[in-house]
């Protein structure tokens, strides 16, 4: 019998190798999953506060991380054995690569062709911020990817068996990673009652029970709820997480009372999301090296991912496809009306809340061929997405 | 609706939009002013204007047609001669020829006004004449007589008619003598060899003229029969180089990141959206131009159309500066009127709805550049 690795595990190891060459088996100094994880072990929630430089909220004369808590499992064995010495990069990059993986399953699983799933799984690793999160691993990178993760395997079980529960426990994972993607929760509740994406990709299990996948799904997302009840008494004392509120009024970047969400951060989000740009090195009109700069505030997705344009060429039932893009409107709303855009990063990260959603109306449009442009442009944003983590490692973070 | 029509409601806009001011970079008067006066060299009103010293005097170094189309009215009111409103009928007669061009190639009404709308609001054109300043109403000058040429070249094609349009464009923008060559061969296509030289003949009739009166201006002001005003301007210039041309590959990274990256710039005030005053690349102001890449037919015409646009694109793209101070890139006029014919040859059967979605955001964004220099950065002249 001849051996033959699967396309997936060949995908986990080809990103693998860039990301490690990247990350250059750096430790973040950003480590608030280390220390959440170190916390834990000791039984606390409070962190060991370095000081400023890590995101933390001052809460009773203690600090609390306030970043979604599910990356903290896959630390938890690292910082077992080396305390706050653990690596948290490491997972992070095995998990960037994972993401890959699992994203070159989904797109087998929608039907998509040998070529424009090449194009696709490697536009999701460098063309998006998937591979600069994954090698730098600082806290809120790692929660994108960790959401990333959670999201592909959600898509990746709604186009197959669809078992309610597993995608209950996965979308609170997700959730528990990236706060905003619980807002697909009432999609992923439709895709898993109507199957529509299950039956674009051809499977339609016999003895399927919409009402029994739907209770299950219900039931693990009201388990995930008292979960998430739980750490947040035992983090706040309060049944609500007041992490991110209690940050933003402590926030030089935020006010002293109010939302961390609001309709006057528009105009600045949609800025950074469609029109930021890099910035030329000039000096008497001549470029200098290395001719255009990161903007640490980050770079719009038309210069870094101009490729998810590709996912308005999507073309099928109407309903399916109305159902993917309300998923990404839904989990990009909060980005749009959030405080912040993401800095410090390169392009934008946020966009990766929504953007598995946009890879499989991609998948859709491009399932059985890529047109040249649509190449053109993956090529264009891989190529974008590796000048930015080059960048990073040459100019922003040459070390940890 | 005829052409003159549209000319006349566009020239009508623009003025409006002018408010009647007259600008102050009013080089074009003061070399009108001075020509009346028997000399080449201007009354210099101070380092506000861009003029060359040379040889103790100043000199206007923009390309000079529009100065003679100010003769008679700065005849008739000295340096009170309003040079915007020459701007406004120059923006207003491009707009009329781009309507007959439409009529010409046999778009579609509807399409035909999204079109020319795009190309008077969703390009520089109207801020160009709105403004008039020496170097916005080059372009204004340049536009109009290239639109009329290029009527002429895809109606009668009476060659002495594009001849003299071509030399009155390219003595508005002195690039637009690239365009030459390809008038020509428009000119020539499907003639027989007796029709071929008369053509020819009348093309250079009009064209030696225009030489030989070029010429003589330049000996006029440097003593030498070539152009030397740029070169020097550019030796001058602290953004420039003590020595060689102004045209040099070491400014194509910074002329292609203006065409096609240089954004906006994001305010947490009203109007959020703002510029500087280097501009914005086509990619923000102008996106519709990306349709020009669907024109096929007639394929003489789109090779020749493609052509002057790389032509007339090549020596911008190499300049070191790129049109500050300007909204959008002004440069881009230069060529933008050979895009858009290629636009509306593929337009002939109508705008699909992206190319519509496309004109309209250019048109809105034309809309916002307009007000936004009238509110924030230029109100009050």
């Amino acid at each position: 019998m001849r051996f033959r690795i699967p396309g997936s595990l060949a995908a986990t190891l080809l990103a693998l190798v860039p990301i490690f060459v990247a990350s250059h088996f750096r430790s973040t100094t950003y480590n608030n999953y280390v220390r959440l994880a170190v916390a834990m072990l000791h039984g606390r929630m409070w962190i060991d506060w370095p000081g400023r430089i890590i995101d933390a909220a001052a809460y009773h004369g203690h600090h609390y991380g306030v970043d979604g808590p599910f990356p903290v499992i896959f630390v938890l064995p690292f910082a077992l054995f080396k305390g706050l010495e653990a690596n948290q990069t490491l997972p992070a990059s095995i998990l960037g690569a994972v993401d890959v993986g699992l994203a070159w399953i989904l797109l087998g699983r929608l039907g998509v062709a040998r070529t424009p799933r090449v194009w696709l799984t490697a536009f999701l690793f460098a063309g998006t911020d998937l591979w600069w999160c994954a090698m730098l691993g600082d806290v809120w990178f790692f929660a994108h990817i960790a959401s990333v993760g959670c999201t592909l395997l959600i898509l990746i079980e709604l186009a197959g068996k669809r078992r309610g529960w597993l995608i209950g426990l996965l979308t609170v994972c997700s959730f528990e990673s990236r706060f905003t993607t619980a807002l697909a929760i009432p999609i992923y509740a439709y895709l898993l009652g109507s199957g529509e994406l299950a039956r674009y990709c051809g499977v339609e299990p016999q003895a399927f029970s919409a009402r029994r996948a739907l209770r299950s799904y219900a039931t693990v997302l009201l388990g995930g709820l008292v979960l998430w009840v739980a750490y947040n008494e035992a983090m706040w004392g309060l049944p609500i997480d007041i992490g991110h509120t209690l940050y933003f009024h402590q926030d030089p970047w935020g006010r002293p009372s109010g939302s961390p969400f609001g309709l006057r951060y528009v105009p600045y989000q949609v800025y950074s999301f469609f029109m930021q740009g890099p910035v030329l090195v000039e000096w008497l009109q001549q470029a200098q090296w290395p001719v255009f700069k990161a903007d640490p505030h980050g770079i719009a997705l038309t210069f870094t991912s101009p490729a998810l344009i590709l996912a308005f060429w999507a073309r099928a039932r109407r309903r399916l496809i109305a159902a993917l893009w309300l998923g990404a409107l839904l989990v990009a709303a909060p980005a749009f009306l959030y405080y912040l855009n993401g800095w410090y990063q390169f392009g934008m990260r946020h966009a990766l809340d929504f953007e598995p959603f946009l890879l499989v109306l991609m998948a859709i449009a491009v399932r059985r061929s890529i047109p040249v442009w649509g190449m053109a442009l993956c090529a264009y944003s891989i190529l974008v997405g590796t000048w930015g983590v080059w960048y990073w490692d040459a100019f922003f973070r040459t070390g940890d | 609706m005829n052409a003159l029509c549209v000319g006349a409601v566009a020239t009508l806009l623009i003025a409006i939009s002018t408010g009647l001011r007259s600008t102050p970079y009013n080089n074009y008067v003061l070399l009108a002013e001075a020509v009346l006066h028997g000399h080449l060299w201007i009354e210099w009103p101070g380092s506000a204007i861009d003029a060359l010293k040379f040889g103790g005097r100043y000199y206007v170094i923009e390309a000079p047609v529009p100065a003679l189309f100010l003769l008679p009215l700065v005849a008739a009111f000295g340096t009170h001669a309003n040079q915007t409103l020459l701007a406004t009928l120059f923006g207003g007669v491009a707009v009329g020829a781009a309507w007959q061009i439409g009529t010409r190639l046999e778009v579609p009404t509807s399409a035909r006004v999204l079109l020319v709308a795009f190309f008077m609001i969703g390009t520089d054109l109207w801020w160009c004449s709105m403004y008039g300043d020496v170097w916005f109403i080059a372009h204004s000058s340049a536009v109009c007589f290239t639109m009329l040429a290029l009527a002429e070249v895809l109606g009668k094609r009476r060659a002495w008619i594009v001849a003299l349009c071509g030399g009155l464009a390219a003595g508005s923008r002195f690039n637009l003598v690239a365009a030459l060559p390809v008038y020509a061969y428009l000119l020539s296509r499907e003639r027989s060899t007796g029709d071929l030289r008369k053509v020819a003949l009348a093309f250079c009739a009009v064209l030696v003229p225009f030489a030989l009166a070029w010429v003589a201006y330049n000996l006029a002001r440097w003593g030498v029969p070539n152009d030397i005003g740029y070169a020097t301007w550019y030796h001058q210039d602290q953004i420039g180089d003590p020595t060689g041309p102004p045209f040099k590959l070491k400014y194509l990274p910074i002329e292609l990141y203006s065409f096609f990256v240089l954004p906006p710039l994001f305010a947490r005030h009203f109007p959020y959206i703002s510029t500087t005053n280097a501009g914005l690349a086509l990619t923000w102001t102008s996106p519709a131009l990306v349709f020009a890449f669907f024109a096929r037919r007639p394929r003489a015409v789109v090779g020749a159309m493609w052509a002057a646009v790389a032509l007339l694109a090549i020596p911008n793209l190499v300049y070191y500066a790129q049109g500050a101070t300007q909204f959008g890139m002004r440069h881009a006029l230069d060529f933008e009127p050979f895009l858009l014919v290629l636009m509306m040859l593929a337009a002939r059967t109508g705008l699909p709805v992206w190319a519509n979605v496309l004109c309209a955001y250019s048109i809105a964004v034309g809309v916002w550049g307009l007000w936004f220099w009238r509110t924030f950065w230029r109100p009050l002249y």
